[in-house]
């Protein structure tokens, strides 16, 4: 038991002394901290640190510990070039000078430290790379719920007096998985009567976050010096997209109550030719952003040069918190810019503007992400709404509701995007386009250009995005009235579209009828008609003719006239207006159906006549469309029919009569009213040219008509070459004649038509028997009986 | 002479009433189309139709076609510009006023075929390269092609021609087809006649290549016989070959002409004639004719008489009564004849002869002995012509004619003379290189005669002045007046040879004219195949005016004679020939 007494006996007093001796070191160490807080110590702790993976090191230190009593110390340290490793490389840099003050005091009534003096704490030349382990996935998605922890000195600091606060990281990397972060950072803070003042911040960002670079300058101010959570931050930044793209804005943060933001954002966008300039305000609550837009975004097209929008009220909130999804609404006037309409003038020498612009009204409905995902699926709503348009040259209006649902990044696949189109366009006064448009390239031409009323054009009907494929009804109608002409027209159709980036292609069907049309021909006078289509032999070898393409659009438009009331053309040389029956396919430049005109009266061959019917069926080319009419001319003794037969380009024309005639005799009848016995030489030659020329189907639908219409003084037709002339009245008609009579004279000469039957015959004479020759002039009258 | 040349400035100056029309192309400074809309600027002057200024400038009393706008005036004007060879104007407005300046008229640079045979030789076309280019430019040569190809045996070619409005370029197109036959000929009947007739004016033969030249050539046969008022055929291309169907306009078959007029021969001159073309289903020809002038009169009756439809061998009788009266002889004749004839044609070649006894009476005042002769004599007359000469007969320029006509008489047949009269005569055309149209023509002219006779003065002085033989005149001897050389010492030859050689300049000097230069040679004798010296030549110059009424030829050249003396001293002198309607 003694034993066991002094033995403890001994333990206490040891103990004791270890205590006394460890108070008096402790005590020692409070007042001369400079015992263990100096380079040498430090430097020792350095070495120290190695055995535990942390390399440590420095070129030259200060440290000042100074106490200002027994627990009031303030240390000031100071480093040059330091260096650290730790984790296995994981954390490694260098700073060119490491500077840290600060000033303590163990409060013996609050029974805490307290800190009462924070600063200088500088970081300079500071090059630092740090890596990180793989970010794993963070399955709560609702960072848009933006949990900004609260701003605010913790109590240890709150009565601290601050001094200069600078890190200056000229070389920061992170590298996290495969991404790497790298850029310069600085954050320096100037305290304002030893409070803390603002906050600086400007980072540079030289490669990550799918950045080409990026600049970032913020500021963030508390009134109170962080003491309360009243801070405001307010910032730049202008990054560099890849893709030749830059972004940058101001934004400007505070929060309004917990957990609830107010912002303001003003982003510009730019890429190529297009410039995108946004301001935004609004909130952010939990779960909830809200506010509003305006900007305008430029750069389009030629055509569509800015959509402008003012307004715009938006809404994304928060549906789900397990899964994210938020609902987002956008009610948005848009504003659509056109650039003018510019027009070539007549001789294409200038340009002639025609002002116009467009208002919209977009509302979106959609369900996404409430963090914007491209994995995440997409479903809503798009209404646009063209705000009627009601000018003195045109009226329109026009609506688009789109439905829409997909994952935007397996976009087309999964997607359903529909729309109900629907839009229509009215021009009230087409006279104000006829003078629009009158010294233009594109003037309406006559005989349209007199015409007065309305031309409407529509489409209504489902498109379907997400295939990029549509099919749209289409309606076009005009009534137009002129003095004496009327184009009313009613069309329906289908637009079916197909968009592909390889091969797009649409198709335009339209039925339009002609539900009453009457036009003018010019006044036709008795001489030939005069080429009114440029002859397509001629080619200019700079100019490319636009080629169709059909594998890009096709159209079909069936043009038709109804039964009871057919289209009439005016004309001088009808008595009545030809009734006119069409139906017509217009088919992807080509022209196909028919034209039909109905029985007309007409002054045909001099006479009283009828059209009793003619049909011309359209084929490529066109000369060679096939024509089937007859037209009937009523004589005293006759009534002859003249069939008409084959194609445009070489008609076959007969002649059939009651009581029956030759073909020679009905010409004679149909070109001089006389039959072909009672005709002189000249006119009986003339017939028989003409006979020669039907014959050979020499003569063209244009020419029979000027035959029928002409005072024919004579016809001359050589079958070697083809050639038809006529030659009409106060014309001279002239002949040639070639005679030889067998075996005493040849003679050769020529004949000109003096009217009647009398001739004028030069000749020469060579008789072959006496070897004389002679050549003169004879006045001669022929008759054939 | 001075009445020659009386009707030939007459001639002349109608002929040239179209030339003074055509206004030369000036520039001129503004011209007004519609006043206020359209003006011509630097522009030559461009006459517009009344239709095509309706087109550009409206029509007041259509109200659909009051007002053309601007774009549709500048479309019209460019399409009828191009009627005109103006293919790129440009266009300014001032104010509502367009303005047009022309720049210059396109003209033909360079020609050519593409998928041309290679017996098409385009370079033989002449006169395109430097035309003005227009649709009817074009249209002319594609139908000129086609033409050319038709008459190369391709019956279906299919021609199309463009034209680079920038450089003048043409090109055209050509798919000849296959070189084809005639194969067939269906005649669109004529009442009472058998249609085989018509076979007998065939230019060519069926089952050899088809020529369309030939086609017209025979067209052109019929027409001038009279037998049809016209006929035309229709090719159709089979698999077999061409397909013909003769087209036929018959028109009534007697025919009455009555004319007067002026000759430069005769002078005044009446001429009346009745002809049935169509006797009988054969289609036989018979003719009256009286000619009248203060030189000669003259009553033909005639009849060609045909004994089957397929054979041209027919009958020819006829009967002339005729009063002559010239300078160096003055007789009335009374002719029977009753001849033999044919004609036959291959692809190329056309024959005509006839042959049968002539019985003649010439009652002779003057130039032989006075008194009547009775000759009864054999008369031939054959003449052969190559295809394209005929074609070419109104604007000769290849090809060539050989005639041969004479007649035997003898003493104790009914004739009071013995005596054979031959004359040879031929003419060979060349065009050079074949160019279309000519640019030179080589023409060789040539005449043989003789009439042979016994050498007593007798039969010499009872020969009438038909039998004998003169040189000089626009038709073989031209630096002489008309058959001012009858021979040394001779009222008339009995011999004579000539021959012409010409070349004539076409188709380069405005105005129709063809000058032309020439070198004639003759000789006389005093009996058949007998020649007396001098050698008569005369070198010349000319030109040729193929006016629209007809063929003027004004030649001047200096007769000369050598190696011998004909016994007259005034007949080497520069003559001056005006004619009218003569070839060569």
């Amino acid at each position: 038991m003694r034993y066991v007494w002094k033995t403890l006996r001994v333990l206490l007093v040891t103990a004791f002394l270890l205590a006394l001796i460890s108070a008096g070191g402790l005590l020692a160490l409070l007042k001369w901290p400079q015992w263990v807080v100096n380079p040498k110590m430090f430097a020792r702790l350095a070495h120290f640190s190695s055995r535990f993976g942390a390399v440590i090191g420095w070129d030259s230190a200060e440290i000042y510990p100074t106490s200002y009593s027994l627990f009031h110390k303030r240390f000031d340290f100071s480093f040059n070039h330091f260096c650290f490793n730790v984790k296995q490389n994981t954390q490694q840099g260098c700073l060119q000078k490491l500077q840290l003050g600060f000033e303590i005091e163990w409060k013996w009534k609050e029974r805490r430290l307290k800190i009462l003096d924070l600063g200088p704490l500088v970081a300079e030349g500071a090059d630092v790379s740090i890596l990180l382990p793989p970010a794993e996935k963070k399955k709560k998605e609702s960072l848009l719920s933006l949990d900004v922890p609260d701003v605010v000195l913790p109590p240890l600091l709150q009565d601290a007096v601050f001094r200069n606060i600078l890190l200056d990281f000229k070389r920061l990397e992170i590298k996290q998985g495969q991404d790497t972060y790298s850029g310069s950072f600085q954050l320096s803070m100037e305290p304002v009567e030893g409070k803390l003042g603002d906050v600086f911040v400007q980072a540079a960002l030289e490669e990550g976050f799918g950045l080409k670079s990026a600049e970032f300058h913020a500021q963030v101010h508390s009134d109170s010096h962080f003491l309360k959570n009243d801070w405001l931050l307010t910032g730049n930044a202008d990054l560099s997209l890849p893709s030749q793209a830059t972004l940058k804005g101001s934004v400007k943060l505070y929060q309004v109550r917990p957990g609830f933001y107010s912002f303001e954002v003003g982003p510009e966008w730019a890429q190529g030719p297009i410039h995108a300039q946004l301001s935004m305000n609004g909130s952010v609550g939990k779960g909830q952003i809200k506010g509003a837009a305006g900007g305008e975004v430029a750069g389009f097209s030629k055509q569509v040069h800015r959509v402008t929008f003012q307004k715009c009220a938006f809404d994304l909130r928060q549906l789900d918190k397990n899964f994210g999804r938020a609902r987002f609404t956008l009610d948005c006037p848009l504003k659509v810019g056109m650039t003018p309409v510019k027009l070539p003038s007549a001789t294409a020498t200038y340009k002639i503007t025609l002002p116009e612009n467009l208002d919209f009204i977009a509302k979106t409905n959609l369900e996404t992400s409430f963090l914007p995902s491209l994995d995440k699926e997409v479903s809503g709503t798009l209404d646009l709404q063209l705000i009627p348009v009601e000018q003195q040259d045109y009226q329109a209006r026009g609506t688009a509701s789109i439905r829409f649902s997909g994952v935007p990044s397996r976009y087309p696949s999964g997607w359903s995007i529909t729309s109900d189109l629907d839009a229509s366009a009215l021009i009230p006064h087409l006279q104000r386009w006829v003078k629009s448009l009158n010294q233009t390239a594109f003037a309406v031409p006559a005989p349209l250009n007199p015409l007065e009323g309305t031309v409407t054009l529509g489409v209504k009907g489902k498109v379907d995005i997400a295939r990029n494929l549509g099919e749209l009804p289409v309606v076009f109608k005009t009534e137009l009235k002129s003095k004496d002409q009327t184009v009313n027209t009613d069309g329906k159709g289908t637009l079916k579209y197909q968009y592909s980036k390889t091969a797009s292609k649409s198709d335009l069907t339209l039925d339009l009828m002609l539900s009453d049309l009457v036009l003018s021909l010019p006044r036709f006078g008795y001489s030939s008609l005069p080429t009114l289509f440029p002859d397509k032999r001629f080619y200019n070898p700079n100019v490319h003719k636009k080629v169709f393409r059909h594998d890009t659009f096709d159209y079909h438009v069936r043009i038709q006239t109804s039964p009871e009331h057919p289209a009439r053309l005016v004309s001088n040389l009808a008595k009545e207006n030809i009734p006119l029956s069409l139906d017509l396919n217009l088919e992807n430049e080509k022209l196909g159906g028919s034209v039909q005109v109905g029985k007309t009266p007409l002054h045909f061959f001099r006479r009283d006549a009828e059209v009793e019917r003619f049909k011309i069926v359209l084929k490529e080319p066109q000369d060679q469309s096939e024509i089937r009419g007859r037209l009937r001319v009523s004589y005293v003794d006759y009534k002859i029919d003249i069939i008409i037969l084959g194609t445009v380009g070489r008609p076959t024309v007969l002649f059939q009569s009651d009581p029956p005639l030759s073909q020679d005799q009905v010409l004679s009848v149909l070109i001089y009213g006389r039959t072909f016995d009672d005709l002189d030489e000249n006119k009986a030659n003339s017939v028989a040219s003409a006979s020669a020329a039907f014959a050979d189907k020499a003569i063209a639908l244009g020419s029979l008509f000027l035959l029928a219409s002409t005072p024919i003084e004579s016809i001359g037709y050589n079958p070697s070459t083809g050639l038809f002339s006529a030659k009409i009245r106060l014309a001279e008609g002239t002949s040639l004649n070639l005679a030889t009579q067998e075996g005493k004279t040849q003679q050769a000469g020529i004949r000109k038509n003096l009217g009647g039957n009398w001739i004028i015959n030069t000749y020469i004479q060579n008789d072959t028997v006496t070897n004389k020759q002679s050549g003169g002039a004879m006045l001669e009258w022929n008759k054939r009986y | 002479m001075r009445h020659r040349l009386a009707i030939f400035s007459l001639l002349l100056s109608l002929s040239l009433v179209p030339l003074s029309a055509r206004a030369t192309a000036s520039l001129l400074s503004e011209q007004e189309i519609c006043p206020g809309r359209l003006v011509l600027r630097n522009s030559p002057k461009i006459k517009f139709t009344e239709i095509e200024k309706s087109f550009l400038c409206g029509d007041p009393q259509i109200d659909a076609w009051k007002y053309i706008p601007p774009a549709q005036v500048k479309f019209q004007l460019e399409t009828f510009l191009q009627d005109r060879g103006y293919f790129q104007p440009r266009f300014t407005e001032e104010g509502d006023e367009l303005v047009a300046e022309l720049g210059e008229a396109l003209h033909v640079t360079r020609i050519e075929a593409v998928g041309a045979p290679p017996s098409l030789d385009l370079r033989k076309r002449r006169g395109v390269v430097g035309r003005l280019l227009n649709p009817r430019l074009l249209d002319r040569e594609e139908k000129w092609v086609e033409a050319q190809l038709k008459a190369q045996g391709y019956a279906c070619p299919v021609v199309k021609s463009r034209a680079n409005v920038l450089t003048g370029e043409v090109k055209i197109d050509i798919d000849p087809g296959r070189k084809q036959n005639v194969t067939s000929i269906d005649v669109e009947p004529v009442r009472r006649m058998n249609s085989e007739v018509l076979r007998r004016f065939d230019a060519f033969e069926v089952g050899k290549p088809f020529n369309n030249d030939f086609l017209t050539l025979t067209s052109k046969r019929v027409e001038k016989d009279g037998i049809l008022q016209s006929t035309h055929f229709i090719p159709e291309c089979r698999e077999d070959g061409v397909a013909l169907t003769q087209k036929t306009i018959a028109g009534k078959p007697r025919l009455i002409s009555v004319g007067f007029g002026g000759d430069t021969e005769q002078y005044a001159i009446v001429k009346t004639s009745w002809r049935h073309t169509r006797l009988g289903r054969n289609a036989s020809l018979f003719d009256i004719s009286l000619f009248g002038s203060y030189k000669r009169q003259e009553l033909d009756i005639s009849n060609s008489w045909y004994l089957s439809p397929t054979a041209r061998w027919h009958l020819m009788p006829v009967l002339t009564f005729s009063h002559d009266r010239e300078a160096q002889y003055h007789f009335v004749s009374a002719n029977a004849k009753f001849a033999f004839a044919n004609s036959w044609d291959n692809q190329n070649l056309g024959l005509q002869y006839s042959f049968g006894p002539n019985l003649n009476y010439v009652d002779t005042f003057r130039g032989a002995q006075p008194g009547v002769t009775r000759l009864l004599s054999l008369q031939y007359d054959f003449h052969l012509a190559s295809h394209y000469f005929e074609f070419y007969s109104n604007s000769p320029r290849t090809g060539f004619r050989l005639g041969l006509v004479g007649d035997f008489t003898n003493k104790n047949l009914l004739s009071e003379i013995t005596a054979e009269r031959f004359r040879l005569d031929g003419e060979y055309l060349y065009n050079f290189r074949g160019y279309d149209p000519p640019l030179l023509i080589f023409g060789v002219r040539g005449g043989f005669g003789g009439t042979f006779l016994k050498k007593d003065p007798q039969s010499l002085a009872a020969l009438p002045p038909n039998y004998r033989f003169y040189l000089g005149g626009s038709t073989d001897l031209r630096g002489f007046g008309r058959q001012e050389l009858s021979g040394p010492g001779l009222d008339g030859a009995l011999s004579m040879a000539f021959t012409s050689f010409e070349i004539r300049l076409a188709n380069v000097l405005p105005l129709w004219m063809q000058p032309i230069a020439f070198m004639d040679v003759g000789i006389l004798g005093n009996q058949a195949f007998s020649f007396q010296l001098p050698v008569y030549y005369s070198p010349g110059f000319g030109v040729r005016c193929e006016s629209p009424i007809g063929v003027f030829r004004a030649t001047l050249a200096r007769g000369f004679k050598s190696g011998g003396n004909d016994g007259v001293t005034d007949n080497t002198h520069l003559q001056f020939f005006i004619s009218f309607g003569e070839e060569f």
